[in-house]
């Protein structure tokens, strides 16, 4: 899948990306510091690194929640505004940021409303989502009788309601115990196979950002910048097994030693 | 009890004190002895007896039968009396079969309650969850006794009513089931109760003994009023201390002044505008005194007389046994230790003197019941205060939403707005009726001005409460700025509203009854209140509480309408607590 994705068409492009905090001032922090990136369709990107590393940021100005201080960046061929305007990226933050006056399937709904979709065409898209993450019972639950990873999987069918082209995430799984985020990591997996959509996931864990992705971004701090870019071969389909094979600990050991280098440098 | 013994498994080997166990069931037993036979007294009682004719279902008897009297009594429970009197045939309702239904009622009413403390007394027994929901039913038709049940000398009936109310607290707070709110509330409301008529007790046990006049006085006690006056009318004492209730068909008042022939002491004038506090400060107030204190003067110098402390070392006289005043003016002043005039019946009334002024009429024969005026006034305030609390919830939600959306109007306009709660309302008001004119909507806006308030705020502060991301959320779905107020912003708010709602639903009862005193609107609690409160004597005190109580009522009703209307549209927010 990896060698295919090489050639789909490049979704986001990074070149020369800067971006400075307090601009001038004498607090002025470089988060990020000349990133070139590309993206290609239907990749899982994981953006890795130590805190302070700028990976947020980088989801951030792929969102235009934030606006860069230098460079160029694409969305779609398109300026990051625009492809907000556009609702080209589903977003999915560390919280479920569910709202809790608003029942599961309202919650999935929402973008629909907003982007002014019939009711019908809304409950049925939201029934849809609710199986995909397997929720389909909990329709008509509030947020607050779900557990945490139930709720984060709410926020997934939320962003991926109005079917966008990106999906981007901030740490989803960060709140989350191990063995939810092991089950929740698979689910994942399933649904990115099943949907084809482009991830961008922002991740701390390493044998998380392996077992997921495509490619493995792995970034340093103190100025945040992209270290090395890592392929990543592991086989699919990936299983619970997957994360007990050699090339799943080479892979890990890799990058271990890549981010244990940059904070030696740090 | 259970909760207990599962989680210390140690306990439960240890003996159970037999006094725990049996001390509740001895108090529920004594409380239903003492309500039984509260019934059964009461029922018992000859139909002239004062406890009956004195309680408030008696008195509401003797005015039934009047009101039956009328070819058409304009009230319902006149109504009632007459038809009731028109069924057996007569032309009116007879006053002792009426006091004999009372008595029955009544009986009944001990029964139910003593019944149900008798089904508390099996719940503990047997350790049932729901013991305390039926004790709470017998706490609350005991307490409800207190005020039908006049506090007379030498009657024991109220005193055992609060001893059985303290016996029943006693078991409630030992009985096994869940404390709700409505327990909760009940027994914070009985022991107010008992508190209330205990320190009365207490006030007026020790008042004989500190309630003393200044000293100094040169005082002759006549055998009776007339003697009194006429000794007056001779000059031999330049004053006479009665009962302004006695002396006002007497004589002319002054300085009212009006000279009315027919008068047997045209001669003398009482002092109409004696100062309260120096009437408490001559004689001690006991129950005895059903009135006003006043002095009797002659004509010539009623001028020079404006205060009785003026009268000290002069000759003056009162009647011997009215007041007992010749106990209290031979006591020099410096026996006071304690002034606990606060606890007397002028300033304090029994609870069942407020029932009672609830169910007698506003003014004397008149032929409705200060409930139904009281109430009356009460639907007309909170009309007012309604249309106030939406006129400044409006303001309030629009305010608080420009503020919100607007950096630079909350920080030119907030200060103005926290500025003008610091300005009195009643220096407000007398304005805004200027403006307006003496008109309900004048009232409501002064309501509005002190509604507006917490709504702002609270509307400001909810509508940015939600957390950065779920803003950001919104960002990422591009949407407007409206949008966002509408799905996220708001909901966001609505249980801050709702916290603010509550509060102005009370304050603009207060602004509507403050409101009502500058414009003159004579329809509302205000002008009750002030009515009341003006013409302070032992017979409109209990009218003045009567009146704070139903201000109150409105009060809390508004609220509870609020909060019940918060559970209904707020259900979803709820966590499971």
């Amino acid at each position: 899948m990896a060698a295919e994705a090489k050639i789909k068409p490049i979704v986001i492009s990074a070149k020369n990306l800067y971006k400075i905090f307090n601009v001038g001032g004498s607090d002025a922090v470089t988060a990020l510091q000349n990133v070139n990136l590309e993206i290609r369709a239907g990749e899982f990107i994981s953006l890795i690194g130590p805190s302070g590393c700028g990976k947020s940021t980088l989801l951030r100005l792929i969102a235009d929640l934030t606006k860069p201080t230098q460079g160029e960046l694409n969305i779609n061929g398109k300026d990051p505004h625009q492809a907000r305007l556009d609702r080209d990226y589903g977003m999915v933050f560390q919280a479920a940021t569910l709202y809790d006056w608003r029942t599961v399937t309202k919650n999935v709904q929402l973008p629909l409303e907003i982007m002014g979709y019939p009711r019908t065409v809304r409950q049925h898209r939201a029934q849809e989502m609710l199986d995909l993450v397997e929720l389909g019972k909990f329709a008509n639950h509030y947020p607050w009788q779900l557990s945490g990873g139930m709720q984060q999987r709410v926020a997934i069918a939320r962003a991926l309601a109005f079917e966008p082209s990106l999906l981007l995430m901030d740490e989803p799984f960060g709140a989350l115990d191990e063995f939810t985020r092991e089950r929740m990591n698979m689910e994942l997996l399933r649904i990115w196979e099943k949907t084809g959509i482009t991830v961008i996931f922002v991740t701390h864990s390493i044998p998380e950002a392996i077992f997921l992705s495509s490619r493995v971004v792995v970034m340093s701090p103190r100025p945040g910048r992209i270290t090395q870019i890592v392929e990543n071969n592991v086989e699919y389909p990936r299983m619970f097994e997957t994360r007990e094979t050699p090339r799943f600990f080479e892979k890990v050991t890799e990058v271990r030693e890549l981010l244990r280098d940059a904070h030696l440098e740090a | 009890m259970t909760e207990q013994s599962i989680s210390s498994p140690n306990t439960m080997s240890l003996p159970v004190p037999r006094l725990r166990l049996y001390m509740p069931l001895l108090l529920a037993l004594a409380a239903a002895v003492l309500v039984t036979g509260i019934g059964f007294h009461f029922r018992s009682l000859p139909l002239d007896a004062p406890l009956l004719l004195d309680s408030t279902p008696g008195e509401l008897a003797v005015w039934m039968a009047g009101q039956s009297e009328e070819a058409a009594p304009a009230s319902v429970l006149g109504g009632w009396a007459k038809q009731w009197a028109l069924q057996s045939g007569a032309a009116s309702a007879d006053v002792n079969a009426l006091l004999a239904l009372m008595q029955t009622l009544v009986f009944v009413w001990c029964s139910i309650t003593a019944l149900s403390i008798g089904v508390g007394i099996i719940g503990l027994l047997t350790n049932a969850d729901w013991t305390r929901n039926v004790l709470l039913v017998g706490l609350i038709g005991t307490a409800f006794l207190l005020f039908l049940m006049p506090t007379q000398d030498g009657d024991t009936t109220a005193a055992l009513i609060i001893v059985a109310i303290v016996l029943l607290l006693g078991v409630l707070l030992a009985a096994p089931g869940r404390i709700t709110r409505l327990i909760g509330f009940m027994v914070a409301i009985a022991t107010i109760l008992v508190a209330w008529e205990s320190v009365k007790a207490l006030a007026a046990s020790i008042n004989y003994q500190i309630a003393t006049p200044q000293p100094g006085w040169t005082f002759t006690a006549y055998p009776s009023l007339d003697e009194a006056l006429a000794a007056l009318q001779n000059g031999e004492i330049v004053a006479v201390f009665a009962d302004e209730n006695d002396i006002e068909d007497l004589m002319p008042a002054y300085p009212e002044d009006e000279t009315t022939a027919a008068l047997p002491y045209a001669d003398l004038r009482y002092l109409a505008r004696l100062e309260l506090r120096e009437q408490s400060f001559i004689f001690p107030l006991t129950p005895d005194m059903q009135g006003r204190l006043t002095v009797a003067v002659h004509t010539d110098v009623a001028q020079q007389y404006q205060r009785p402390s003026q009268l000290i070392g002069l000759p003056v006289g009162a009647v011997a046994d009215e007041f007992a005043v010749e106990k209290y003016l031979s006591l020099p002043r410096s026996l006071v230790l304690l002034d606990l005039q606060i606890f007397n019946d002028l300033n304090l009334p029994h609870l069942q003197n407020i029932a009672e002024a609830f169910l007698q009429p506003a003014r004397r024969n008149g032929e409705f019941l200060l409930v139904r005026i009281l109430g009356d006034a009460g639907l007309f305030t909170f009309r007012e205060a309604l249309q106030g609390f939406v006129f400044g919830v409006i303001f309030g939600l629009l305010l608080g939403t420009a503020f919100a959306h607007s950096k630079l109007m909350e920080r030119a306009l907030l200060p103005y707005v926290v500025a003008s709660q610091t300005v009195p309302i009643l220096a407000i008001a007398p304005m805004v009726v200027i403006w307006l004119g003496a008109s309900p909507t004048a009232v409501a806006v002064i309501a509005a001005y002190i509604t507006f308030f917490p709504v702002t705020i609270n509307t400001l502060r909810g509508l940015q409460s939600p957390p950065p991301t779920a803003v950001e959320l919104m960002e990422s779905y591009a949407a407007s700025r409206w949008t966002t107020l509408w799905k996220l912003r708001f909901p966001a708010a609505l249980p801050y509203i709702f916290t603010a709602l509550k509060v102005s639903a009370t304050a603009s009862v207060v602004g509507a009854i403050i409101g009502e005193l500058p414009s003159g609107i004579g329809d509302g609690l205000g002008r009750a209140i002030l009515d009341f409160s003006s013409d302070y004597s032992l017979t409109s005190t209990p009218k003045l509480w009567a009146a704070i109580v139903m201000a109150a009522s409105v009060g809390v009703i508004f609220f509870v309408a609020i909060g019940i209307l918060e559970r209904l549209i707020l259900r979803q927010y709820v966590r499971s607590t």
